[in-house]
């Protein structure tokens, strides 16, 4: 008995570091020229990283990257993320010049599911179904768009960005 | 503890009885192995359905294909491999996956529970965990006699409540005094 409960417990640790392993993997290398900060990895799956196990200081309760179009990279600077919880607690970010938005578990934990809106200029689009557990914006949107994935989040239906953001 | 060896006449008796014994209980009870099992009707399910792709469908829940439960949909996994997540609507064939799915999760308590017109459907795993009565990561997304709950429950007695599937909802509510 005692034999087949550590066993279990090995090979659940043993799948899960397997599983995080790949994750890991999977990002790949740093993007020449941009170092590791709040600019690094758009449109990446923050919280592989930024999930509380490491490689990452700190954890992000949400984050991702707003892009222009379905089909552009052009990344969206400035867009209000605004974030509504299941109890009713609200919590706003803007997107930096890569697109990218994070908010620390220490500023806002939300109790699940939460909704999320974007509002840019006089534009808004609101998600239209809840996120139910997952933290990194990219678990579900992650490119290209598929049978079971959305596609990286946009915020333009229309193909003629208003602006391109650029970090210099 | 000494164990002893039986003896050559005590192991002789045992395979005398032992032999019918096993032959009874090895032979068929009939020609027909199967077990017939009750299930609430596919027909009531579309509406049933739609609440549930909204309330447990996403991506991150059970929309996704590695979970026991899946359900099919716009918000979450595409059926026929296709459709893209968050693209067209559910379709038909969709709402008969996540049918098939959700009528495959302990099927004989759901056929009790169906036989005897939705009576104790807590019993049934969909309802007690929907309800966090419990363990359930996504905690309670079918409170007890809300809509939802009602709309499912509703289904296992045989008599879908479409007036209270269609009155869910499930999207923000902001606080008093707060607009969302």
């Amino acid at each position: 008995m005692r034999v087949s409960l550590l066993l279990f417990f090995t090979l659940g640790i043993a799948c899960d570091d397997t599983r995080r392993d790949r994750e890991l993997s999977e990002l790949g290398g740093e993007a020449a020229a941009v170092a590791p900060g709040e600019l690094h990895r758009p449109g990446q799956p923050c919280g592989v990283c930024h999930g509380g196990a490491g490689p990452a200081h700190g954890r992000f309760s949400l984050s991702g990257t707003v892009f222009w179009t379905a089909d552009s990279q052009a990344p969206v600077a400035h867009t209000v993320v605004r974030i509504i919880d299941s109890l009713g607690a609200q919590y706003a970010v803007r997107s930096n010049c890569a697109g990218n938005f994070f908010v620390r578990d220490s500023e806002f934990e939300p109790h699940w599911p939460a909704w999320v809106k974007l509002e840019f200029a006089n534009k808004t689009l609101e998600m239209r179904s809840p996120i139910s557990r997952e933290r990194s914006c990219a678990g579900c949107h992650a490119d290209p768009a598929s049978a079971s994935s959305v596609g990286h989040v946009y915020m333009s239906a229309d193909a003629t960005p208003l602006l391109e953001a650029e970090c210099n | 503890m000494q164990l002893r060896a039986p003896s050559l006449a005590r192991a002789h008796v045992s395979v005398l009885w032992l032999g019918p014994a096993l032959a009874c209980a090895c032979a068929p009870a009939s020609d027909d192995p199967s077990v017939t099992l009750r299930s609430p009707l596919r027909a009531d399910f579309s509406a049933v359905s739609a609440v549930l792709e909204l309330r447990c469908g996403t991506l991150d829940c059970h929309g996704a294909p590695a979970r026991n439960l899946r359900i099919f949909g716009v918000y979450g996994l595409r059926e026929n491999g296709l459709d893209v997540s968050g693209g067209s609507a559910t379709t038909e064939l969709e709402v008969d996956a996540t049918y098939d799915s959700v009528v495959g999760l302990e099927p004989e308590v759901l056929s009790r529970v169906t036989a005897q017109k939705g009576a104790s459907a807590a019993r049934w795993i969909v309802i007690s965990k929907g309800r966090n009565l419990e363990a359930h990561r996504g905690g309670a997304r079918l409170t007890e006699n809300s809509p939802a709950d009602i709309c499912l429950t509703s289904w296992l007695t045989g008599a879908v409540d479409s007036a209270a599937c269609a009155a869910d909802s499930f999207g923000p509510v902001p606080l008093a005094g707060e607009a969302w």
